[in-house]
């Protein structure tokens, strides 16, 4: 039981057709179940034909690596010089002080930058709001899409059409869904406080986006609106992985709907929840232009977070290294996620 | 007659359970919908209209018109068109550049290959804010419209400053999909063919690009929707008002029309029309893209 369990952990996330590669694993050098640790190391002991000659393998490896080289070879360029190289490059602005129209000197580095950030409020607030807006966005939007993925899984009628809808917000442009919820929360005609007026909660009203209490509790509720749909198809594609006759076992054993998805279903749903979840996270890291659509550079500490800060560091004030060490954080809190994330996906040979 | 009420009774109680299992389903579909119905409801209202009744009704006789639209467009037409001319080029090439890269990674074997492969799907999950700065400051210093001598260039340099930069930044998300899509293939057919004599490139150009239809399709449009819809790159590389993307003339036009809400209403939808349509026309293949990013 616990090894099937384990095999439905590994199944693929995504909906798209056969993705299990079981079929190919036996040359497969990505495959291994021995949890390699060495990322190039150790040849495949299970293909015989190795044994035969050494040299000509290697002679084919390599020439197999040449022969892949010119097909990801300028992709990986862009990529290499585009990410690596100007994350690199980000953290030398970010040592040298450079601020205003001029341009950087690198010839005297410091990390005054970083010292500057352990002191600065605004950072700290800041960074703070980051991490609500993470946890709580995150937390949020896996249970409505966990709650979504279950009743579209309920042999229902119009799945898709279901589906297509819930899945709707997550097509549209940031800068869109930001117009629609400053409609949605204008505290005079808008349709959250019309509606509650409507049932007698006029005590309910508020000014949500400018009422510093509840500005970030209204961004996380919007975001959760637009990602939750996103959350569904995660899950939706886990639920499908799981053979059916569990499904009839513990309906013959007698559970009822809401022991057998506590007890059998949704923990076998953690591979589904460890990828959506960590897509969340990277994006609530990286959210910018939904609150600056709606609040421009300064949303108020209230509601700052530490992308919108960097921009406004850096592009309007024109502290230029200071902005890049903000974003450098950013970038180690996103590595701090996608660096176990990955570590584990390579494991589960799933990369 | 026993038996009858039996029967029915049973049915009623599955009934129940159907019911309110729709009922949720469909107030899930008012949520999800509310914001879009009643921005679309304010968009034909006159603002008269849209301040004397409830937002999701729809406008009251007298008080209906189209002329925020037309303003609308008036507003975002150039937006659009350079939107189209900078997301379309940049979405086949991600593409076309992350099927490349998938090849090279997944159907031809390497030792070492995965620590590449690595590379490229970390890029999926990097801060755009951590390349800001250095992407201004290396598009300035490239200056294609200076280097090039051109009128199409100079004109356009912006644009094609955030298609290029568009297009690497995704590379890596592309290239997720189509391994995981790519795995998939048969091996021992690829083996075949080498065996045949058949270079890599005759393989990808005559197995693998036939076979990639479906995988092309989940990837050009959720890159679409995903170039379409950014705003980041576009403010902080386009400063030539003449290469505004409509994500940047939306963001104004909300920004200058403050109380305007019907204005403001429709030209959202003016600028998500495109992908609306593209969703609308391809929900399916949206959702497989957006499953790939894990």
């Amino acid at each position: 039981m616990s090894s099937r369990i384990f095999a439905a952990l590994l199944r693929d996330t995504d909906g798209s057709p056969a993705t299990e590669g079981e079929s190919t694993a036996s040359d497969d050098p990505e495959v291994r179940t021995d949890g390699g640790a060495v990322v190039d190391g150790a040849d495949d002991p299970s293909s015989s034909t190795d044994t035969a000659d050494a040299s000509v393998i290697t002679r084919l490896r390599r020439s197999r690596f040449l022969e892949s080289l010119p097909f990801w070879g300028p992709p990986g360029l862009l990529v290499f010089f585009f990410v690596y190289g100007a994350i690199s490059w980000n953290f030398l602005i970010s040592l040298t002080g450079w601020e205003g129209l001029g341009a950087p000197d690198y010839s005297s580095l410091s990390t005054a930058a970083y010292t500057e950030l352990l002191s600065d409020a605004s950072f700290i607030a800041a960074f703070r709001n980051t991490i609500a807006l993470l946890v709580v966005f995150t937390a949020l939007s896996l249970v409505v899409g966990l709650f979504l993925a279950i009743l579209v899984d309920q042999q229902i009628r119009f799945e898709n059409t279901f589906r297509t809808i819930y899945l709707l917000p997550m097509s549209l442009s940031f800068v869109v869904t930001a117009i629609f919820w400053s409609w949605m929360y204008n505290p005079r005609i808008g349709l959250i406080n019309v509606a509650l007026r409507g049932v007698g909660l006029d005590a309910l009203t508020q000014a949500w986006l400018s009422d510093p209490r509840f500005k970030l509790a209204a961004i996380i509720f919007a975001l959760m609106w637009q990602f939750s749909g996103y959350c569904m198809v995660v899950y939706l594609a886990g639920l499908r992985a799981i053979p059916h006759d569990q499904y009839e076992a513990a309906r013959i054993d007698g559970a009822s709907t809401v022991r057998l998805y506590r007890r059998v279903i949704i923990p076998q749903l953690r591979a589904s929840t460890m990828s959506a979840a960590v897509v969340l996270v990277v994006f609530a890291l990286k959210a910018f232009d939904f609150l600056f659509v709606l609040f421009g550079v300064n949303p108020g500490s209230s509601a700052d977070i530490l992308s919108v800060m960097m921009f406004r560091v850096a592009f309007d004030r024109l502290q230029w290294a200071y902005g890049s060490a903000v974003a450098m954080v950013l970038f180690l809190m996103a590595l701090s996620v996608i660096g176990p994330y990955l570590y584990l996906q390579y494991r589960r040979g799933e990369l | 007659m026993s038996a009858d009420a039996g029967d029915g009774s049973l049915l009623d109680g599955i009934d129940t359970s159907r019911i309110a299992l729709y009922a949720v389903l469909l107030a899930m579909v008012a949520f999800y919908l509310a914001p879009l119905e009643s921005g679309l409801t304010t968009a034909f209202k006159t603002p008269d209209g849209f301040r004397a009744t409830t937002p999701f009704a729809p406008p009251p006789v007298g008080e209906f018109t189209t002329s925020a639209w037309g303003t609308a467009f008036e507003r975002l037409s150039a937006g659009l068109l350079n939107s189209a001319l900078m997301a379309v080029p940049a979405t086949v090439l991600s593409a076309l550049f992350g099927s490349l890269a998938a090849y090279g990674l997944t159907n031809l074997r390497w030792r070492g290959q995965i620590a590449v492969l690595v590379l490229f799907v970390a890029g999926v999950f990097i801060p755009y804010q951590a390349v800001l700065v250095p992407l201004t400051q290396f598009w300035s210093f490239v200056d294609l419209g200076g280097r090039i001598p051109l009128a199409v260039v100079d004109d356009y340099q912006g644009l094609i400053n955030l298609s290029i930069t568009h297009v690497a930044y995704g590379i890596p998300i592309c290239t997720v999909l189509f391994r995981s899509y790519y795995a998939t293939i048969d091996d021992e057919m690829l083996e075949a063919a080498r065996l045949d004599g058949a270079s890599a490139a005759t393989i990808y150009r005559r197995i693998i690009l036939p076979l990639s239809v479906p995988i092309f399709a989940v990837t050009l449009i959720y890159q679409f929707t995903q170039i379409w819809n950014d705003l980041l790159f576009a403010i902080v590389l386009v400063s030539d008002p003449s290469n505004q993307v409509v994500t940047v003339a939306l963001n104004q036009l909300q920004g200058s029309f403050v109380q305007q809400f019907n204005l403001q209403m429709a030209g959202a939808f003016v600028a998500a029309l495109p992908t609306l349509v593209v969703y609308v026309l391809f929900g399916e293949q949206f959702a497989k893209g957006v499953a790939g990013e894990t």
